[in-house]
């Protein structure tokens, strides 16, 4: 060791292990997991953590990001601290987060005791910290674009919830600035880790259906009181603990009641937009994925007919139908009245699939092999251990962020169609409506001040 | 725990209850046992024939099959005797049983419906013969680099589509860190356009051999071994790994080596599916003794984007220039070396292109893309491409003169002398 008597990482480990050596025949000190033995992985070659928005999505995306050996969760983020109003009326917020990672931790520990994963409110102190590596971001759309373009600048990798923006602009904005900085970002449309849509998106693109002309994205539709507080839609006080006007945020102000807030935001078209996009997600995801569409879009929107919900706070739609035209004349049918799942027909067949499932006409093309000469789509069977895969590879995702922009860009374009009336025609190289300004205006929404892109 | 059923995480859990109980006691368990727990069953395991166990046969590929857990050898092939006992004994000592079997024609194990993938590690004048075979067999196949002449090569890549069978060029170059890494930054432009590029591979043959005919050694099926190459008399240093040294066999260090080192050239310039557009090379032959390959060498091609490719005898190189620097390394494997440094260090992003590798090598690769049906980081038209541009190279030099080539057609242009060096007769009954 040097004469200033620092001591070095691997000189640390170096006389622990002469430690251990030494002491053969006396209990363990310093304990497997830590080293890395066993299967696990040191402690410092594990992947910090920071999860921002810790309600219900954010809370199943920490106890699957706890199980995987490779990370560490060292922060939580939530503008609420605690309390209910989750999905079913289940417990959020940072407070609970927090409990749950040291709980977890505490197991690996011969204490039984673990302390080391700190709560914050505000998403810029974890952003801030830099022995963050990667966040996690599971928050309500208007809040999407912000903390990823942060998060991306200070140099951290992301898994972001979907759908992936709020805006055409803001998802544009996102995926430029990925690019830019280098970062892997990984959406969280978990269907392309399913091996049903993988299947079926393979059959299609090596052309097992013939030559493909329609395809189908059934989704559900209404506005479900998934909070079970959507009968509180009066004014109230802001409760204790929650920082309704960071929760607001970008968003144009508005008074507080419960039913606006967690998982019924969606509901309402200054936070989301609706069944739509919330499902835009996955399915039309998918169906671009198969179409091989996936890095451009439609160029027209047809026969959009959309019913909204109008009396009360909520105001997205509920039922729904509109067309999405290619341009080499595939047609894209997203509609709540629709085979639940995703649809394509070809010439000489068809394929479903839905979560879990999946089914094709003629049933022979189930046992069809794809050889080696053959289009395989990226292969993903876990979504959260894929975006660890890259964050160590530096390589893609199954679901970037231009992948899930252009996605869920048919879904806002769906959306202003609806709202407008018309049919809409369509311009993916510039991103813009053709001829019509009063669509193209609906492509961004000013941002409530002192929050901007 | 209950039916004494024990899982692999129960085991584990166990284990380490024990460890903490026995504290204080040395270890008791030996690590192999939890190298067990990840065994794949035997119904899982890929079934495999070796042809060919020579030299490399024994020590590259069935050194590197045999610990594969979700590998099982059935049988080893070979015209020699003498190889044949010796990787027998390798495989039933590697199995602690006596179950594998032997055969001296090939045929005999690729009739065996247990059978999933051969490995061919033949001398260059089998390899697509024997490929060709397998793959109408229904067997996914990993065969040795190179092959013999353009159009053979051609028709396994239509074989290999035509029946969708898994097909690996075996080398390592794909799986190597430093030729991964260094096509990586090319590809990513780090040295800006290329130019140029320097392939040098290796001199030799370095003794002209000796052509007195000697009788054939007993329990060797020199007849078998010819197959379709043209009747010569036996003698020791004709056969095995000297091989390399006859054109009626082989193509030389260059197709040898240029296997490795071409495919790095083509991978990093990004033109693995064409190939150059001119070729003009001058070679020193042997003119008495059995050998006849080019032992020096120096070839100069050109793609159709005017990129330069100078291929030369020496020691194993490659080597990028391109418009802001250069990157390269000099012997088989050895460290990068780049203008400027700084490139060495840069990361590549997500957009970036990554390029397919497997850092467990070509074996594990192969063994992966059997279950996954898709293409090898070798696959055969790739392969193809990359020998193609050596045995161009020997024909230039056989010439004397340059030649254009034409790689969509994979034809000389206007040269009828040239392009009938692109195939060879097979003796007969041999054919493909």
């Amino acid at each position: 060791m040097s004469p200033t008597r620092t001591i070095s990482r691997r000189g640390f480990l170096g006389k622990g292990a002469e430690l251990v050596g030494a002491f053969a025949g006396l209990p363990y000190i310093v304990p497997a997991s830590a080293l890395g033995k066993a299967g696990n992985v040191a402690a410092n070659n594990r992947i910090a953590m920071g999860c921002i928005g810790t309600g219900n999505q954010g809370i199943n995306d920490l106890r699957a990001f706890l199980r995987d050996e490779r990370v560490w969760i060292v922060a939580v983020c939530d503008v609420n601290r605690e309390s209910a109003g989750y999905w079913n009326n289940r417990i959020g917020g940072r407070e609970p987060a927090r409990r749950i990672v040291e709980e977890h931790y505490a197991q690996a520990k011969a204490s039984g005791k673990y302390k080391g994963c700190a709560a914050y409110e505000d998403f810029r102190d974890v952003i801030a910290r830099d022995d963050v590596d990667v966040i996690l971001t599971a928050l309500p759309d208007h809040w999407h674009a912000i903390p990823v373009i942060e998060a991306t600048r200070a140099g951290k990798d992301i898994y972001g919830e979907k759908p992936l923006s709020l805006t055409v602009a803001q998802g544009r904005a996102m995926s430029d600035a990925v690019k830019r900085y280098g970062r892997v970002f990984q959406t969280g449309s978990q269907q392309r880790s399913d091996h049903h849509f993988r299947r079926a998106c393979e059959l299609v693109r090596n052309g097992r259906i013939g030559k493909l002309h329609t395809v189908r994205c059934g989704l559900p539709g209404g506005t479900p009181d998934i909070s079970k507080m959507g009968s509180r839609d009066k004014p109230e006080p802001v409760p204790e603990g929650f920082n309704y006007d960071r929760w607001l945020g970008p968003a144009p102000w508005a008074p507080y009641c419960p039913a606006r807030c967690h998982v019924n935001f969606r509901w309402i078209l200054d936070y989301s937009g609706g069944q739509v996009t919330d499902w835009g997600g996955h399915h039309p995801d998918i169906a671009q994925w198969g179409m091989d569409t996936e890095n451009t879009g439609p160029v027209e929107i047809k026969n959009a007919r959309g019913e909204f919900a109008k009396d009360g706070l909520y105001n997205t739609a509920k039922q729904y139908h509109f067309e999405c035209i290619y341009h080499n004349g595939v047609k894209l049918i997203i509609s709540n009245r629709q085979r639940g799942g995703v649809t394509f027909e070809g010439t000489e067949g068809w394929v479903w699939a839905n979560r879990g499932r999946h089914d094709a006409h003629p049933k022979s093309l189930l046992e069809s092999a794809i050889g080696p000469d053959e289009t395989h789509l990226y292969r993903s069977d876990n979504h959260f251990r894929n975006f660890i895969d890259c964050v160590i590879s530096r390589e893609q995702p199954v679901a970037p962020a231009e992948t899930a922009h252009r996605s869920i860009t048919i879904c806002h374009l769906g959306n202003i169609a609806m709202r407008l009336g018309r049919d809409l025609k369509w311009d993916p190289d510039n991103e813009r409506f053709i001829n019509d300004e009063q669509a193209n205006r609906m492509l961004s929404r000013p941002m409530r001040s002192p929050w901007h892109l | 725990m209950s039916n004494r059923q024990i899982t692999r995480r129960g085991f584990l859990r166990q284990f380490s209850g024990i460890a903490v109980a026995a504290a204080g006691f040395p270890y008791l368990v030996p690590s192999c046992a939890l190298g067990k727990a990840g065994a794949v069953e035997a119904s899982n395991r890929i079934t495999l024939g070796f042809i060919g166990v020579g030299s490399h046969g024994i020590g590259m590929n069935l050194r590197s099959f045999l610990p594969q857990p979700d590998a099982q050898v059935l049988t080893v092939c070979d015209v020699d005797s003498n190889h044949l006992h010796k990787a027998c004994d390798i495989v039933n000592r590697k199995y602690g049983n006596r179950d594998c079997a032997t055969y001296k024609d090939f045929r005999d194990v690729i009739a065996r419906d247990d059978i999933d993938a051969v490995m061919i590690s033949t001398p260059d004048h089998w390899h697509v013969p024997m490929s060709i075979a397998a793959a109408k067999a229904g067997k996914d196949v990993e065969c040795e680099k190179p092959t013999l002449t353009v159009e053979e090569g051609r028709a396994l890549c239509e074989t290999m589509e035509r029946y969708n069978r898994v097909f690996q060029w075996s080398t390592e170059d794909r799986s190597v860190q430093q030729y991964h890494r260094m096509c990586e930054l090319v590809r990513n432009g780090r040295i800006g356009e290329v130019h140029t590029i320097h392939v040098e591979l290796p001199s030799g043959p370095h003794q002209p051999g000796n052509p007195e005919p000697m009788p054939v050694p007993e329990g060797f099926d020199y007849d078998m071994w010819l197959g379709p190459a043209p009747w010569a008399p036996y003698t020791t240093d004709r056969c095995h790994w000297n091989f390399r040294w006859i054109l009626d066999y082989s193509g030389g260090q260059l197709t040898d080596w240029g296997a490795h080192l071409l495919d790095g050239a083509q991978w990093g310039n990004d033109t693995e599916h064409t190939g150059p557009v001119e070729v003009e090379g001058k070679g020193l032959f042997c003119k008495e003794g059995l050998y006849d390959t080019a032992k020096r060498y120096r070839i100069e091609y050109k793609y159709a984007d005017g990129v330069k490719l100078i291929v030369t005898s020496g020691t194993p190189s490659l080597r990028f220039e391109g418009t802001e620097g250069w990157i390269g390394n000099r012997g088989w494997r050895a460290p990068l070396k780049a203008e400027p440094k700084s490139i060495l260090k840069s990361p590549i992003g997500p957009d970036e292109v990554h390029l397919y590798t497997c850092r467990g090598g070509e074996q594990r690769n192969f063994l992966d893309c059997v279950k996954s049906r898709k293409a090898c980081y070798f696959p055969p038209e790739i392969g193809q491409r990359c020998f193609t541009i050596a045995h161009i190279g020997n024909i230039s030099m056989l010439l004397g003169k340059k030649l254009k080539w034409d790689p969509d057609k994979e034809q000389f242009v206007n040269d009828d002398e040239a392009n009938r060096m692109l195939s060879r007769s097979m003796r007969s009954p041999w054919r493909i």
